[in-house]
């Protein structure tokens, strides 16, 4: 609905029903023709130049005949080559995103999905596909460069599912069906090809203009060899790419003419699918579908980001289920659903991007909310969810699909366990450290001992360096250590703390996953490491900490 | 006329163009297979020969023989604060003196800072020691830092390096607070300024409070060049016009109308090529510079660093005999601006040396001009 190349972008017009489909076609085609007409242009425009010189000329194979030929050739020998020659690889099809759903395991939605097609008056999908995105889609593999229709899938995001009511997902549904009914995917292909053929090109001259420069540089690079033998530095001005370059710049200059006319008439396209939208679900619920998505969107990033994946490097993640369906606890949770409403105004303001195939969000919104009251409800209709049938063990399925496969393996855990897991092991870097620059296998408690009565700087010095830190003497290498032995000591203090009791980190959905010290430690402990590292270290402010917290330590030798 | 003559003609001349480019990059790679690669440059020669030390003899670590300032700095890393503390003050209120002479102590404290703290135990008021305390921290954030490009720099290093440099500041506020009169604290802050981005706008209130304390100071001038050129806060316009106005006004004779010479290195060294010797600016900078050294104390304390920067360009500028007295005259050391810059200094220090050497035969060996 919103967001991610799409394979029915194509060229669209006006209202529902209008001259749209032949026109759009049409365009597409003209659109795509043009870039190999362009590429004709050139090489049949040196050609005439040739001919006209060659038959206007008293000596046509002549010396000055010869090299016009001659630079014709090498200016259309890249043209030829790259637009026609070069046997550009259909990318092998990537496997379906997300996960089938038929109408025996999802009946309602399914059910609610065909009934919102009969009212519109187009032919339902035939595939319906749950995805792991904060956005919907469809598609249709047409024949014959659209003219036949062919096989429909629609692909609806589980966040979506988890962040909208039933009337906002209808809404959704809706719009993405207004894409079939106008048709807009039988062109999407043609489209897409088009974009293929002429980024293709210029990717290609470049890669030539790259392979010209780098001969280049290196003819320029021989010239500075001079002042390179005085012992001195040099720089060479910059290599040239070349007649490939002044290809590709044309040809770019094409692309971005392309991409700006298809975005223009996908853009239309969009306002059009709203408009299908508005007729089948009504103004308000169209508007606030519209609304909320950028919302949904933020809140999908952030959870994943501070929440679902925390434990993602140490191999652990949610229950099942739970990595995309911990969004709704992130939605559900008051403070911060007034900060994710306060999102809105700025994703309003958002720059606009010639080349993109959807029109700004708060476009779309008010042209929605300019039309006539409908009278038609947003509110009473339960969570979009509701419409799955074992909502909990879909989604699971939907993760196990859509995760990276590496996360099969991973271990499952509670949020709050997930959460004291995480944070443990956010710091068992600084106490593998210590405990190979003590060298003994000490558990938690009894290293902090060690450490605390042992000879500082030694231990400090053990610890593992960068070559810089390895490489300094004197005071810098001393400061080199300095955060490096603080850091690892802050580890080892929490985790003592925590074995203890004293520390554990909770998972909130109002503020990140955090820990919670008591409030005298958190209050002393900066301090008093700063103190444990300073150049005449004290350790005396850290073992008072430390036993106000009920951990005392044996006393230190001096 | 015939078209295609005509365009012929045209093509001929691009042909023509091209191939002379690439006859002259197969030229320059002859030119460069064949120079002996120690003594760079175009051809080998005996710098012993010429009243020079031989490449081998060549000391990198220092601009010139020094034994006071070192022997200074020996007994600080010694542990020793009264023989530093006594060095440093006998500079009295030559500041410059006094600036040249913090170097040398600045550098044992950002190694091993035990005598400064003893000094500030003995003496907790001394100005001398908070100096010594203040510059050593500034110096000590540069070595965190380390000398490469930011790309090469790590985060490590970009932490360790903010972190002294923001104490180094305080360090200095309390330096000047203890004497009031001196502008080394001052001075010293020039780096931080650097090292921290200071705007241009505060920068020039800093320096304000260096020029009323000691308008013409070289060491001042040397680093307030280094914040003005392009590659920290400022431009080669920028830095060229702060070089030439300090110059200009400058007492007749004073060193500082060498100041240019380090202007026009930094922006050769930027460039990476020597296109900037053929303006007349830098021909007459290149001559004021060269008459106030001729005419200069034979035991002046800038004079070293000043022969140096001096002797590359004259060289740069085909000066060559000019060039080559002046490289007699430094004697066995390379530790300078502008052979610090590169990779090899001595390779660098050797290769003008022999390009000196080389274009003074080919020019049938002709006597220094009189100035």
């Amino acid at each position: 609905m919103r967001t991610a190349p799409r394979p029915a972008d194509g060229p669209a017009l006006l209202p529902p029903g209008g001259i749209g489909f032949l026109a759009r076609g049409l365009l597409a085609l003209a659109l795509l023709a043009g870039f190999y007409l362009l590429a004709l242009g050139i090489v049949g425009g040196l050609l005439a130049v040739d001919v006209l010189l060659a038959v206007n000329s008293a000596h046509p194979f002549g010396l000055g005949g010869l090299k016009v030929y001659a630079v014709s050739a090498v200016l259309a020998y890249p043209v030829l080559r790259t637009v026609f020659l070069t046997h550009r690889h259909k990318p092998a099809p990537e496997p379906l995103p997300g996960l089938s759903v038929g109408p025996a395991e999802q009946p309602v939605l399914w059910e609610r999905v065909r009934q919102l097609a009969d009212e519109y008056g187009t032919r339902a999908p035939d595939e319906l596909r749950l995805v792991a995105e904060a956005n919907a889609q469809v598609c249709e593999d047409v024949r014959l460069l659209g003219l036949l229709p062919g096989r429909r899938r629609m692909e609806l995001g589980i966040p979506l599912l988890i962040g909208f009511n039933q009337a906002e997902l209808d809404a959704v549904i809706a719009h993405e069906l207004g894409h079939f009914g106008n048709k807009d995917t039988r062109i999407g292909g043609l489209t897409h090809s088009g974009r293929r053929a002429v980024a293709h090109t210029v990717h290609a001259l470049h890669e030539r203009a790259a392979r010209n420069r780098a001969a280049h540089a290196a003819e320029l690079a021989a010239s500075a060899a001079v002042r390179r033998a005085k012992g001195r530095r040099t720089r060479t001005p910059q290599a040239s790419g070349g007649v490939d370059q002044v290809l590709a710049r044309i040809f770019a200059a094409y692309a971005g003419l392309y991409l700006t006319v298809s975005a223009a008439v996908s853009r239309r396209q969009e306002i059009a699918a709203d408009l299908a939208a508005v007729r089948l679900v009504g103004r308000d619920a169209t508007a606030s579908a519209l609304r909320r998505l950028p919302v949904i969107d933020t809140a999908l990033e952030y959870h994943l980001h501070r929440y679902a994946m925390v434990g993602w490097e140490d191999g652990l993640l949610p229950l099942p289920g739970q990595v995309y369906g911990g969004l709704a606890h992130l939605l559900a949770e008051p403070g911060r659903r007034e900060e994710l409403g306060r999102l809105e105004p700025e994703a309003a303001d958002a720059e606009h991007d010639p080349y993109d195939s959807h029109p700004p969000l708060p476009a779309r919104i008010a042209a929605v909310e300019s039309l006539p009251p409908d009278g038609r409800a947003t509110t009473g209709s339960g969570p979009a969810l509701a419409l799955l049938s074992a909502p909990e063990r879909t989604v699971a399925e939907v993760e196990a699909v859509t995760l990276p496969p590496e996360s099969a393996g991973m271990t499952r855990l509670d949020w709050p366990e997930l959460a004291r897991r995480t944070g443990r092991a956010r710091h068992a870097a600084g106490v593998d450290a210590l405990r190979q620059a003590v060298g003994r296998d000490l558990p938690a408690a009894a290293l902090l001992a060690e450490v605390m009565t042992g000879h500082l700087r030694e231990i400090a010095d053990r610890l593992p360096k960068s070559p810089q830190a390895r490489a300094a003497t004197g005071r810098a290498a001393r400061e080199f250590t300095r955060p490096v032995l603080r850091s690892a000591l802050s580890d080892l203090v929490l985790i003592v703390l925590a074995d203890a009791g004293t520390a554990d980190w909770d998972v909130s959905w109002a503020e990140p996953v955090r820990l919670r010290l008591p409030d005298a430690v958190a209050r002393g402990l900066p301090a008093a490491l700063d103190a444990a590292v300073a150049d005449v270290p004290d350790r005396q402010p850290l073992r008072t900490l430390l036993a106000d917290a009920g951990l005392p330590l044996p006393p230190a030798p001096c | 006329m015939d078209v295609l003559t005509a365009l012929g003609g045209g093509t001929g001349v691009m042909v023509v163009a091209a191939v002379s480019a690439y006859r002259k990059s197969r030229r320059a790679q002859r030119v460069a297979a064949a120079a002996p690669a120690p003594a760079g440059g175009g051809r080998a020669i005996d710098p012993t020969a010429y009243g020079m030390a031989p490449g081998d003899r060549i000391d990198t670590t220092k601009a010139s023989s020094d034994p006071e300032g070192e022997a200074a700095r020996a007994a600080a890393l010694a542990g020793d604060w009264r023989t530093p503390a006594a060095y440093l003050e006998a500079a009295g209120s030559d500041w410059d003196l006094r600036w040249r002479r913090l170097g040398y102590l600045a550098e044992a404290a950002a190694e091993d800072d035990a005598f400064v703290k003893a000094w500030q135990a003995a003496r907790p008021d001394d100005p001398s020691a908070a100096l010594v305390h203040a510059d050593g921290m500034v110096m000590l954030a540069g070595k965190l830092r380390g000398a490469l490009g930011a790309q090469h720099t790590t985060h490590e290093q970009f932490d360790a390096f903010h972190r002294v440099l923001a104490d180094s500041e305080a360090a200095c506020l309390r330096a000047a607070e203890l004497a009031p009169e001196d502008p080394s604290p001052y001075i010293a802050r020039i780096t931080i300024a650097r090292g921290l981005g200071w705007s241009h706008e505060r920068f020039r209130t800093l320096w304000a409070e260096v020029v009323s304390r000691a308008p013409h100071h070289f060491g001042a001038h040397r680093a307030a060049l280094q914040y003005c050129c392009a590659k920290w806060q400022g431009s080669h316009e920028l830095m060229h016009e702060f070089a030439r106005q300090a110059a200009a006004s400058a007492p007749p004779g004073d060193l500082l109308a060498a100041l240019p010479l380090f202007a026009v290195f930094e922006q050769e060294y930027r460039d990476g090529n020597e296109d900037i010797y053929r303006l007349p600016a830098t021909a007459a900078a290149v001559d004021a510079a060269w008459r106030v050294v001729a005419a200069a104390p034979a035991g002046h304390h800038r004079l070293p660093e000043v022969r140096h920067i001096l002797a590359n360009a004259l060289e740069c500028s085909g000066r060559y005999a000019e060039a080559v007295e002046q490289f007699q005259l430094i004697g066995p050391f390379c530790g300078a601006v502008p052979w610090t810059y590169y990779g090899s200094p001595l390779k660098a220090f050797g290769g003008s040396r022999a390009t000196a050497v080389a274009g003074w035969e080919d020019a049938g060996r002709p006597a220094v001009p009189q100035v």
